[in-house]
């Protein structure tokens, strides 16, 4: 990835770039070039209430989870990356010459997120086939990432803070790593300060407080959900991604040795200390009132 | 310096954080059951390192040390102390000028080394917004196996399995590592309301057979491509919830923004009653931010907290479940809210909101929260 980037010094405090149009000073002709790397999720309230999905355990498999496809409308794209989405197309919008590539991983359904993407507005999409019963780890994940981006040369790597399905919010982080470049997560807020970077970050902290950074490019930034809101595709988008093409690459080649693996799976426990009131809504509403009179919640 | 179990501190600006405690605690059990020792490294900073006895990440052991004020948020060198002697453990205290402010980039790179000499077979760090920041990238830095949100262990036949959450904390897996030193986030609940910050509970821990040491490591200072410029203050100040005896809170289950006025008007029959909600619902544009309570927004532990279309993920647990009471409301009768939940309803907020607002006899308030 493009070393001579690293040059630029990251300059003064971050007040002074809150404000102010961006590249100011900048006569610059590079291209930013943005990745959004997009996962399609189970979506877990279809687990919840549908129960058409079935979850295989059993000590022996190699790994005993697996998720049978029910079809293809339980699938949907990561919220969290929908915002990562958003948010390389306002970089786009905010700053001339970018391109905004998306990126997934899986089975020939992740199309429909890909198209999705596309729909609202990124320039490509690439899809690295791989279909396997058994989710991949995060390690996993990450690792064909990697290797797919390393001679790619984007100058800013794009996902979000967290899939919903397997709540692990590793794989930006590893990718990262793996790429030896500087990775931050839970961004809320982020400005690119010149095309060559360095790139302002917000991240948001524990109880809501934030830490700013400036950072080099290239960089990993992982999108905090909330920091935007996504748009809904215009129809001459949609009507426009339905024409492009998503390039389709076979990534079984790509993939690691394990480091960890699932050895099983269930439902949670139901709690031992949990009372469940049952009957009709109005006679549920009524213990419910007697239980906060009794504890005196209700005032004297 | 060999320990088979590390656990990386955070410390704030009032000490070790209660998240970390906990981490301690969970360590020296897996430290109990594994027959390792273990060793406990604060990352930081002092103003005046040269005043410090420090030589090297290789240097020799410095037990004497008083260290300065300042520095480390309050951490001190009694501090340090005191989880040494309460934890039986040794504690290093990594200390370096690009440690002062947090960068995932300056933890990993400081932090590598010092887990690479130590040769432990499990590194514990929190699972906070940092702990999950630089966590992964120090994984790979090891060549480590990885497990995040980690809430407990099991060994059995020798093996080690980890016990972790997913879809939205419904259903859990057991995770086996393969690989040589495990990294894993813990989850601070992981102790086990008995743990409740006692470090002490842990002192069986290890097999040593000398007192617990306190030592410095200088870090040297690397050439990072993530600058720190500064810590913010939430945008917004925070809705204040101290003063509510029931909080009533709404969940993405509550469907839409018009329903939350049902959540306010279930308020509205408690006196001392405050609105907040889950994540979600700000990120939906339902509610104010300053109203949100879980890891990233408020925490909270009023004598009755009302849950209602909330699913109970791991973020949101963090903010309430110390709370006295709680009722939960979900029509999801597996929701992994009800693990905490001492009383649970199944049902449709939109049918048990106005069920409960039919009912004769409730004593009519006026919302007290706005």
């Amino acid at each position: 990835m493009g070393k001579t980037r690293r040059k630029n010094n990251p300059t003064s405090s971050f007040l002074v770039h809150l404000g102010g149009n961006q590249f100011e000073n900048e006569e610059s002709n590079h291209s930013v070039r943005i990745l959004v790397c997009i996962k399609q999720i189970l979506a877990p309230e279809l687990v919840e209430l549908s129960g058409r999905h079935e979850i295989k355990a059993g000590d022996e498999d190699p790994c005993p989870l697996t998720m049978t496809p029910p079809d293809d409308d339980c699938y949907r794209l990561n919220p969290s990356d929908e915002y990562a989405v958003e948010e390389a197309l306002r970089i786009r919008e905010a700053v001339t010459d970018v391109t905004v590539d998306a990126l997934s991983l899986g089975p020939k359904r992740c199309r429909q997120v890909l198209l999705r993407a596309l729909e609202m507005g990124a320039n490509n999409a690439t899809l690295l086939h791989l279909d396997r019963p058994a989710p991949l780890t995060p390690f996993e994940t990450a690792s064909i990432l990697a290797s797919y981006l390393r001679d790619k040369d984007y100058d800013l790597i794009l996902t979000g803070v967290m899939a919903e399905d397997g709540m692990n919010g590793q794989t930006g982080q590893l990718v990262a790593e793996l790429l030896a470049i500087p990775c931050a997560t839970a961004v809320i807020s982020e400005r690119l300060l010149s095309p060559q970077g360095p790139i302002y970050v917000e991240r948001e902290e524990d109880g809501g407080e934030r830490t700013a950074y400036e950072i080099y490019l290239p960089a990993v930034l992982t999108i905090q959900s909330g920091i935007n809101r996504p748009r809904y595709p215009a129809l001459s988008h949609v009507l426009r991604a339905r024409k492009q093409e998503i390039a389709t690459l076979d990534a079984a080649s790509l993939l690691p040795a394990p480091r960890e693996r699932i050895a099983g799976v269930s439902r949670t426990e139901s709690s031992a200390t949990c009372t469940f009131i049952v009957g009709t809504p109005i006679e549920k509403a009524g213990q419910f009132l007697d239980f906060c009179r009794q504890k005196g919640f209700l005032g004297p | 310096m060999k320990s088979g179990i590390v656990v990386i501190a955070e410390i704030s600006a009032d000490g070790l954080t209660p998240s970390c405690r906990d981490v301690i605690y969970f360590a020296g059990r897996l430290a109990e059951s594994a027959s390792e020792d273990m060793l406990v490294l604060v990352p930081g900073h002092f103003p005046d390192t040269n005043q410090l006895p420090c030589r090297g990440a290789d240097a020799t052991k410095h037990e004497d040390h008083p260290f300065s004020k300042g520095g480390l948020g309050k951490f001190s060198y009694k501090d340090a102390e005191e989880i040494a002697s309460a934890a039986n453990c040794d504690v290093a205290v990594l200390v370096g000028d690009h440690l002062s402010a947090y960068s995932a980039e300056a933890w990993i790179a400081a932090l590598s080394p010092v887990c690479r000499e130590t040769n432990p077979r499990f590194i514990c760090i929190p699972h906070t917004s940092r702990g999950w920041d630089y966590g992964p990238g120090l994984a790979v830095r090891l060549g480590a196996s990885l497990i995040g949100a980690v809430e407990g262990f099991r060994l059995h036949a020798g093996n080690f399995f980890f016990k972790r959450s997913f879809l939205k904390g419904q259903w859990q897996m057991e995770v086996l590592p393969e690989m040589w030193p495990v990294v894993m986030t813990i989850l601070p609940e992981a102790k086990g309301k008995e743990g409740a910050a006692s470090l002490g509970a842990t002192r069986s821990a290890g097999k040593k057979d000398r007192p617990p040491r306190v030592s410095f490591l200088s870090i040297p200072t690397k050439d990072l491509r993530t600058k720190p410029l500064g810590r913010l203050p939430a945008p917004e100040t925070a809705y204040d919830f101290s003063e509510a005896e029931v909080i009533v809170a709404a969940g993405k289950g509550i469907g839409s923004a018009e329903n939350i006025d049902l959540i306010k008007r279930l308020a509205g029959v408690f006196p001392k009653s405050a609105v907040g909600c889950s994540r979600a619902v700000c990120d939906l544009g339902w509610m104010e931010h300053r109203r949100q309570i879980g890891m990233t927004g408020r925490t909270v532990a009023p004598p009755l907290y009302i849950a209602c279309g909330i699913s109970g993920a791991m973020p949101h647990l963090a903010g309430m479940r110390n709370s006295r009471c709680i009722i939960a409301v979900n029509r999801d009768k597996n929701a992994a809210i009800f693990q905490v939940a001492h009383l649970g309803i199944v049902d449709d907020l939109l049918t048990f909101i106005p069920a409960v607002l039919e009912q004769p006899g409730k004593k009519k308030q006026e919302s007290s929260n706005g």
